[in-house]
């Protein structure tokens, strides 16, 4: 029973290290568009003299896309920056039991932007809000991706816990398979 | 709650959680969830997802993931093989002549990508072998690069120097501008060094023996067109004022990208790993920016913020003491954290009191940037160290790294000394081009 549930848990996590993943692959080709339509602005502007009034708001928005939900693939890649003075030394033991000890506070953050970020990109779906430039584009599919990015991460972070969990149990470092996972 | 021991307890709890290895912008981010209940309520959670979103679509910061791509497909663009070469055959007779055109090589770099790894990592599979092989002493073969490639966040375009700007409100073209000259002058002062010492002691810095022709010397030097023209440009639409920092990013990207096709040596699979790599680093630093300007938000609203810099300022210092106390800082925390954490944590309280000294944003943001090079190398985590032990021959240990760093700190040190009794190097340019 026990080793069933611990499969059980294992494939959950290595699920949303997939997910992230998958995330990312797709997500990875914003980067060229930006460079694309920024290039294509300038272009618009020196060349041929018209200079074009969407593309600016268009790139703000896929960086919105690319840099929130890019957050959870760079926890799973171990991306942030973080101070590993001295949890450098630690065993995977006592790693996991600082990580279980502090990483709460991932978790908060990531609930406040998804229960509130949802809030804001819902009601700007219900009132049809629009940006204040003269394209006047919908706000919605730019404020949603606050509270996904954060349901990434959220996600990402809790798959992290699990690991560490299933560290304390079986005395294997399980968090380090996170890095070959990806 | 007083504000004194409001103070205290986000401090203890701030490095708390740092130490036991929580992500800054996350640890930032949840302690700015936490203050914000404390100061507003529930009801003030919704700035922080406001944060979040603005953080997302600032256009200051598009300029991040242009400049990440661009480095990124850089290193795969077969310039640093042809720069390298050019490089052996007009210095390889010369004593150290490697190891300073290795430096060179890095400032080239550094002109066009905006992080330090992308010069440090070519550098080290390329440079390193061959000094090593011709005999050159490993301490300074390792310190030329691990210094040199250091040079990437100062001279611009400059990752860094956009998170500082974004955070302190200073011009970020004016910051890459006057990152030039002490980019320029802290490389000279490296290659002084390495030509200096193995002029007094050759057996550092053997020359070769193999000689080339004029005409053979003159073809290879062919290679400084394309990374020249992509300097020229990326540089030039910035300073004449044609195009914003983020716009020139975008510019820049597609010329790397141009470049590498025309050398041939972007794979699909290379070129896959540039794009993950930028979407992972750009999430990194949009999510501490977020982490940071929320947990700024708190401390300024709670008076923490004025507190400390009451305080500070209440010891009645000089200025230059107090600018001295924020350098010293910086090295420290240097030391133990990625420049881009450190501006995140410094700044509610540096950024307001630096401005309240008189001290002028851009000038303060190249001292900055400066220091951040000490970072990039100093141990026991200077970042480029880290880079170094992965490319290194197993003959050579992370005490061989550590110990060949010791001269190049000194030198970037006295760098920083010259730039702060000097400031006309940094602000030369960015007058310059606002007298336009």
């Amino acid at each position: 029973m026990e080793k069933l549930k611990q499969g059980f848990w294992r494939k959950t996590c290595l699920f949303v290290d997939r997910l992230n993943q998958w995330t990312a692959n797709v997500l990875c080709y914003t980067s060229v568009v930006l460079m694309l339509l920024v290039s294509y602005e300038v272009i618009c502007r020196y060349l041929l003299n018209s200079p074009s009034d969407w593309s600016g708001e268009i790139n703000q928005y896929l960086l919105c896309v690319m840099s929130m939900l890019g957050g959870g693939y760079a926890l799973l890649i171990d991306q942030h920056v973080r101070v590993d003075i001295v949890y450098r030394f630690f065993s995977p033991i006592r790693r996991s039991i600082s990580e279980l000890a502090t990483w709460w506070l991932v978790i908060l953050f990531a609930l406040t932007l998804l229960w509130f970020g949802g809030e804001n990109a819902m009601d700007a779906l219900i009132m049809n809000k629009k940006s204040m430039s003269l394209m006047e584009m919908p706000l919605f599919p730019s404020l949603i991706m606050v509270p996904i990015g954060a349901l990434l991460i959220l996600l990402q972070a809790l798959a992290r816990m699990v690991r560490c969990v299933l560290t304390l149990k079986t005395g294997l470092d399980e968090v380090g398979n996170e890095k070959s996972a990806a | 709650m007083d504000t004194g021991i409001l103070t205290i307890v986000v401090g203890l709890t701030l490095i708390g959680f740092l130490v036991a290895g929580l992500p800054v912008s996350f640890a930032l981010g949840g302690l700015a969830v936490l203050g914000t209940i404390y100061v507003w309520g529930w009801k003030g959670l919704y700035m922080i997802a406001n944060t979040a979103y603005d953080e997302g679509t600032s256009y200051l910061l598009l300029a991040v993931p242009l400049f990440l791509l661009m480095a990124n497909i850089l290193r795969y663009s077969g310039l640093a093989d042809e720069l390298y070469e050019m490089v052996y055959k007009w210095m390889g007779r010369i004593p150290g002549g490697l190891a300073a055109g290795t430096v060179v090589i890095c400032a080239v770099f550094a002109a066009m990508a905006g992080i330090s790894s992308v010069a440090t990592i070519s550098m080290g599979l390329i440079a390193l072998p061959s000094m090593l092989k011709r005999g050159y002493d490993k301490s300074m073969a390792v310190g030329c690069i691990s210094a040199g490639g250091a040079l990437g966040i100062l001279i611009p375009p400059s990752i860094i120097m956009i998170i500082y700007g974004a955070m302190a409100e200073a011009s970020i073209g004016q910051l890459f501008i006057g990152g030039i000259l002490p980019g320029i002058l802290l490389a000279l002062i490296f290659c002084c060094y390495i030509l200096i010492r193995c002029a007094l002691n050759p057996s550092l810095g053997p020359p070769m023996q193999e000689h080339y022709s004029f005409v053979q010397k003159l073809r290879s030097t062919k290679a400084v067109i394309l990374p020249g023209l992509l300097v020229a440009l990326v540089l030039g639409v910035i300073y004449s004022g044609a195009a914003t920092p983020t716009e020139a990013a975008g510019i820049g990207a597609l010329g790397a990208l141009i470049c590498s096709l025309i050398h041939r040596r972007l794979s699909f699979q290379n070129f896959k790993s540039a794009l993950l790599s930028t979407l992972g680093l750009n999430a990194m630093v949009i999510w501490i920016v977020t982490g940071a300007v929320a947990f700024t938000h708190v401390l300024a609203y709670a008076g923490v913020s004025k507190l400390i810099q009451d305080l500070i300022l209440g010891l009645g210092l000089s200025k230059w003491v107090i600018f001295f106390c924020m350098q010293i800082t910086y090295f420290i925390l240097g030391m133990f954290l990625d420049p881009a954490g450190i501006i995140m944590l410094t700044t509610p309280v540096f950024i307001p009191l630096i401005k309240q000294l008189g001290f002028d944003p851009v000038w303060f943001g190249v001292i900055f940037t400066i220091n951040m090079e000490m970072a990039y190398i100093t141990p026991p985590f200077g970042f480029n160290l880290f880079i170094m032990k992965a490319v290194v021959p197993p003959s050579i240990n992370m005490t061989d790294i550590y110990r060949s760093i010791v001269p190049f700190v000194a030198l970037q040190g006295i760098c920083l000394l010259i730039c702060t009794v000097f400031p006309q190097i940094v602000l030369y340019l960015p007058y310059a081009m606002m007298a336009k």
